[in-house]
């Protein structure tokens, strides 16, 4: 991939990555300073999203990608529930090439009036982790008893959630406000004015 | 939708149906400034910071497509061969140009028709624009930072102009900046890396206008859907950019399926959006099975 080239000096590659998440050799990882080698470099210091300890890589190193991470929904253990959120960047004036409190929106969309104020230990937490790798419980473990026990609202692809709803179990999709289906003998089904979204579902549960 | 978006935003100043392309040319190198042009003026762009010079070029008044390559012409000659000493023109990475496009005269139907099309081939012309520009945090495509989906879907639901072009700032670095609908009354491009021959801007607008003028021959967001269904995804492409489909196939190459098709699962999401209804119970609608 082709790297940025557009870095003046030290402190605009700071003002750029510092406290951002970029992903270095397919892992996203934060950025927590930058250093200049004395010539020819820069020393990015990061650490990987949820496991201590902090690594170094030259910024022009291959592995070192500036491309926007993938978001998309996050399951969150909240006040002892299972609920997901809706993590967005923002194309935002702002000079950070990664992701930042300043360039992401985290909404709910089963519960629209709950604002999650903590995005800051959302951003750098081992739930979104999960979410950037595309790691999501399948359907079938969702509608295991134990796991929906606990549970509001669940999703198992980046793009689609199980909503549990009085006895009913809801299905919903990212970029929608209403439900698009619900689950019926186990297996998600869309309402017929959501059927468009056919393809792009059973895609999903074939991966799964 | 079919109300003229003029008849809903309000700006200084109308201008004629006829002059429908703006330009901004961020340049950077040495002996930028020029004395006098009836068509171009320069400011000092506070986000360039090239050595010995950063300047930004912009037409005074915006002009119709067809002048675009004289226009072009004009201020390359000003400034290479009139000026003394002649400019020299190394942009980097950092420079850009946007292009506006005049939309004070779409209906609202049409404004949303030029979006979802720009946004179906987007992918396409951010690979002409080069690798650099991919992901670029000053021009963010619409699968990079989605807000802009989910903004154009509330749209689509809720018919609200004014909202969707409001938060200038949160929605100006992306390739597509709607933000500018508001300011200036256009849509405004921003990812074209500046070229070192600043001729080679008219080949951009020219794809540009495509995408403009074939999306209103759509009739409805959902028949941009169908249409790549039923041709395939070459054969839209071909129906988009015309007689200028090599301009682009030369630069990106023939691979163009996995783009096109990825742009099509984005606008299918705010081509089926369905308005709120207007009496919603209290708790969640439940869908009809």
């Amino acid at each position: 991939m082709k790297k940025y080239n557009g870095f003046f000096d030290l402190d605009h590659v700071r003002m750029y990555l510092n406290n951002s998440i970029i992903m270095i050799e397919n892992e996203p990882c934060v950025i927590n300073e930058v250093n200049s080698d004395g010539e020819w470099d820069y020393i990015l210091h990061y650490s990987r999203i949820g496991i201590a300890g902090i690594r170094e890589i030259e910024v022009t190193n291959t592995s070192v990608s500036f491309i926007p991470i993938k978001l998309g929904l996050v399951n969150i253990l909240y006040r002892g529930k299972n609920k997901t959120f809706i993590m967005r960047r923002r194309p935002n004036r702002m000079w950070k090439i990664g992701l930042n409190t300043a360039n992401m929106v985290c909404t709910n969309i089963v519960n629209p009036g709950l604002k999650l104020w903590m995005h800051r230990n959302i951003l750098f937490s081992r739930e979104l982790y999960k979410t950037v790798q595309g790691d999501f419980p399948t359907v079938e473990k969702i509608l295991d008893e134990n796991t929906l026990k606990n549970t509001e609202s669940i999703a198992f692809n980046r793009e689609f959630l199980i909503h549990k709803y009085n006895r009913k179990l809801l299905l919903w999709y990212f970029n929608y406000s209403v439900p698009v289906g619900k689950i019926k003998r186990n297996k998600p089904q869309l309402s017929n004015e959501f059927l468009f979204l056919k393809e792009k579902l059973e895609g999903i549960l074939n991966e799964q | 939708m079919n109300n003229r978006v003029k008849d809903i935003i309000i700006w200084d100043r109308l201008f004629d149906p006829k002059q429908t392309i703006g330009i901004e040319i961020e340049m950077e190198g040495q002996n930028l400034s020029f004395n006098n042009s009836i068509y171009w003026k320069y400011t000092h762009d506070g986000s360039l910071r090239g050595t010995p010079e950063s300047i930004e070029y912009l037409l005074k008044e915006p002009i119709q497509k067809r002048e675009v390559s004289r226009v072009l012409k004009l201020l390359k000659d000003l400034m290479l061969i009139k000026r003394k000493p002649p400019a020299r023109f190394t942009p980097s990475d950092r420079c850009g140009v946007h292009i506006h496009i005049n939309i004070q005269y779409f209906t609202e139907e049409n404004l949303i028709k030029f979006m979802c099309t720009y946004l179906a081939v987007e992918n396409l012309l951010l690979r002409y624009c080069g690798e650099a520009r991919q992901g670029n945090l000053f021009c963010l495509r619409a699968i990079d930072a989605n807000t802009l989906i989910s903004k154009l879907i509330e749209y689509r639901q809720d018919g609200d102009l004014l909202k969707l072009t409001s938060r200038a700032l949160d929605i100006k670095y992306a390739a597509m900046n709607l933000g500018a609908i508001r300011e200036h009354g256009s849509l405004e491009f921003r990812a074209l890396k500046t070229p070192n021959n600043i001729e080679k801007i008219n080949e951009w607008v020219k794809l540009l206008c495509c995408v403009r003028d074939q999306s209103i021959t759509f009739s409805s967001l959902e028949d941009i859907v169908e249409t790549v269904s039923r041709y395939g995804a070459d054969q839209f492409v071909r129906m988009i950019f015309q007689r200028h489909t090599n301009t682009l196939i030369n630069v990106i190459g023939p691979d163009i399926e996995d783009d096109i098709l990825e742009g099509i699962r984005i606008i299918q999401d705010i081509a089926y959006a369905k308005p709120l209804q207007q009496n919603k119970q209290e708790g969640i609608n439940l869908p009809d099975y």
